[in-house]
């Protein structure tokens, strides 16, 4: 990893008086995957739109390998490569013609562009369906085409916006095993996702991004440094009674620095689990209220961003 | 130019695979035009009912001069056309019409030849074409022909004041002779059709045998240019499909202009209508040994109304917010303009009013056309037609771009 390869600075996108991106700066190096991590709505696709010079931005500007996204289009297009979040395929044409048509729009024809669609449908495990038309596609396969679309004219730098979404957990597997293959190769990956586990198992570093402004920047051991030492407790309860009836009587428990809920859950944020739990199980007991599983989890991107924000990464 | 020959033939790649489109794209305008050929006639080889050779026509001269004679004169005379009756009793002529027994009655009225020769500011009086609805091509020829009597009848006057004054400024004639001697020579001139210009029906050249000229190639364009509104509708609106599914957006991140991306989906546009109209002139052409005529006017009016109509689709996208709208407006024009453009009645049948407001479809340019070439016209006699078309293309065009300035601009995103 060396220089960046793109550099924001402070962009921003209002669409009237609502700001969906409000003053975006940060940059991604050469070689590394680098993670917007936030919730939907956020900002994140607005960002990538902007990146990719598909909207105007209101504000700031951005560098990618040295062009302006403002000044000289063209030229970032050349450099980067898209994977967008819907699947931007024609289900009437296969494989095979679909990036036939993407490739001649990236400028590619004749042998190179027959040897290059073989290269990343043998990349994607594609080949042996190709002259199936998409529309027969599952919805794995088709995201995997889309990865194939977007790598086809051998971006420098290639945004991949939330690629996983909607599909089943072993095609999701081999896309995230696509993606560190494509950074040992050299490939520069900028990557959208609101899964924590994606951000963390995928990423040389993160950004952490809310309601438009970028709250926390940097790598994973520098975001949970964020939120000390401090460890979460996660208690499981029956259909019987919600998180939110239940947080109020760990409030006051000694040790306690947060108290969350979601659903049948509640999210305690303290120092230190092994301390903490005694206290915790008493007012359980207490209040009367059926305890079914502890988890003790240590810091990670999600109570990084409950720290900074108080929500949970998905409510 | 590549890319937007790229994205054209990705266009007409998807919609080759759209069975359904195809269908309706293809197969329904040949099936119905094999119908209404069917209900016409077309087939059966009655071409007396169907077409201009031998129309029974029936003709009432109440007028008391030699312009009344002179019309039933000129029909009379032209008996490879046209089979006439004289008749006096004009209730008896319009039952005719109604229970199709002729083709049209030609109804002249009292002081015809007066209002002619009447200083100007005088009443016309018209002559009456009473057609059978069910004989729209033989009541279009026969109303063409009176027409055609009636300008030089109407002519005559006008010229012989011109001659006149020539005769009188030379000293042949007094200015007191001056309107005996227009009598008299119009009066010669309209008895005898033969000295004035003669009357061009034109037969198709090629094919003129006992078949005469075919309804089918009526039809056929007009079935053709119906079903094409069709086309440019989902042509267009697939620009709005792709900008929702994300291949627009997709297109436009690649190193593509705007304006190659529009430019590719407008080609698109165009390509696939006129692939549809010249496939069904080729099919017709094949399967019903239908004339077209030239091939190279044929051609000209193939592009054109596939420019008119794209710029019809064109327009539609650029307003509709979704591709469902435009579908449903694309439908209801479908439908206006078939009807207010001659795919099912000729304009010819129309009011004056009428007949001026079916010029906003391409239909009636087209038709007129077509319906030209069929009957042996040249690139000539069809000039008016594809300035029409051409016309009509640039001026949609350009309220397309001009009103919906911003979404040309950021390619169709917002």
């Amino acid at each position: 990893m060396s220089e960046p390869i793109l550099v924001t600075k402070d962009l921003k996108k209002n669409y009237g008086s609502n700001q969906a991106v409000q003053g975006v700066s940060f940059s991604v190096l050469n070689g590394e995957i680098f993670s917007l991590l936030g919730p939907n709505g956020a900002g994140k696709t607005t960002t990538i739109s902007m990146l990719s010079c598909l909207l105007q931005p209101s504000e700031g500007d951005a560098e990618i390998g040295g062009h302006s996204i403002t000044k000289d289009p063209m030229a970032v297009k050349r450099l980067i490569g898209i994977v967008p979040q819907e699947l931007a395929l024609y289900d009437a044409l296969s494989a095979t013609q679909n990036l036939n048509f993407w490739g001649r729009m990236y400028g590619l024809g004749g042998q190179a562009l027959k040897a290059r669609i073989a290269e990343v449908l043998d990349q994607v495990s594609l080949a042996d369906r190709a002259k199936e038309p998409v529309g027969r596609y599952s919805g794995g396969m088709k995201r995997r085409l889309n990865i194939a679309v977007g790598l086809l004219h051998k971006p420098k730098l290639v945004f991949m916006d939330e690629p996983t979404v909607g599909i089943d957990p072993q095609s999701r597997r081999s896309i995230l095993d696509m993606v560190k293959a494509l950074r040992d190769e050299g490939m520069t990956v900028l990557y959208t996702t609101h899964y924590m586990e994606e951000a963390a198992e995928l990423s040389d570093r993160v950004g952490i991004i809310d309601h438009g402004k970028l709250i926390a920047l940097g790598t994973q051991k520098e975001l949970t440094r964020l939120v000390g030492e401090q460890e979460t407790l996660r208690l499981h309860f029956g259909e019987d009674l919600t998180g939110e009836m239940a947080v109020p009587a760990f409030h006051t428990v000694e040790g306690v620095l947060l108290a969350t809920s979601t659903d049948h859950e509640v999210v305690l944020t303290v120092p230190e689990a092994a301390v903490a739990l005694p206290g915790v199980i008493a007012a359980a007991t207490k209040a009367g209220i059926r305890v079914r599983s502890v988890d003790i989890e240590e810091p990670n991107l999600e109570s990084v961003f409950l720290h900074l924000t108080g929500r949970a990464l998905r409510d | 130019m590549k890319k937007i020959l790229n994205i054209c033939q990705k266009d007409i790649a998807v919609i080759m695979r759209d069975k359904g489109a195809m269908v309706l794209m293809l197969l329904a305008p040949i099936v119905l035009t094999l119908a209404m050929g069917a209900v016409t006639g077309s087939f059966s080889g009655r071409q007396a009912t169907a077409g201009i050779s031998d129309v029974p026509v029936m003709i009432l001269n109440l007028d008391q001069g030699s312009a009344g004679a002179a019309i039933a004169a000129m029909f009379k005379s032209r008996t490879d056309y046209f089979n006439v009756e004289e008749v006096t009793d004009e209730a008896a002529a319009r039952k005719a019409v109604q229970d199709d027994k002729v083709a049209a009655a030609v109804f002249v009225p009292a002081n015809f030849s007066a209002s002619i020769q009447a200083e100007s500011g005088g009443t016309p009086v018209e002559v009456e074409v009473f057609g059978s609805s069910a004989r729209p091509i033989s009541v279009d020829v026969v109303q063409s022909f009176v027409n055609t009597i009636i300008n030089q009848i109407e002519v005559i006057p006008v010229s012989l004041g011109v001659t006149a004054n020539q005769l009188i400024s030379s000293g042949l004639i007094t200015p007191e002779q001056q309107g005996t001697y227009i009598e008299q020579m119009a009066s010669r001139l309209m008895q005898n059709p033969r000295s004035s210009q003669s009357i061009d029906i034109r037969d198709i050249s090629e094919t003129k045998t006992e078949e005469g000229f075919n309804a089918l190639a009526y039809l056929a364009p007009a079935m053709a240019i119906f079903f094409l509104m069709y086309t440019v509708t989902q042509a267009s609106r697939s620009i709005l499909d792709e900008r929702d599914q994300g291949t627009l957006p997709r297109m436009l991140i690649s190193p593509t202009r705007n304006t190659e991306v529009l430019g590719g989906k407008v080609l698109s546009v165009v390509a696939i209508a006129f692939l549809q109209v010249g496939v069904l002139v080729l099919v017709s052409a094949m399967l019903f040994r239908l004339n077209w005529g030239n091939p190279l006017p044929v051609l000209l009016l193939v592009i054109g109304v596939a420019l008119g109509a794209s710029a019809w689709g064109i327009l539609l996208a650029s307003f509709s917010k979704n591709p469902y709208q435009v579908t449903s407006l694309g439908t209801a024009l479908m439908l206006l303009f078939g009807i207010m453009g001659g795919a099912f009645i000729s304009v010819d049948s129309f009011g004056g009013v009428m007949k001026l407001i079916s010029k906003i479809t391409p239909h009636a340019w087209a038709l007129d056309g077509f319906e030209t070439l069929a009957l042996g016209g040249t690139l000539n006699d069809i000039v008016v037609d594809l300035i029409g078309l051409l016309v009509m293309t640039v001026l949609l065009f350009g309220i397309s771009i001009i009103v919906s300035r911003k979404r040309w601009a950021t390619g169709f995103t917002r």
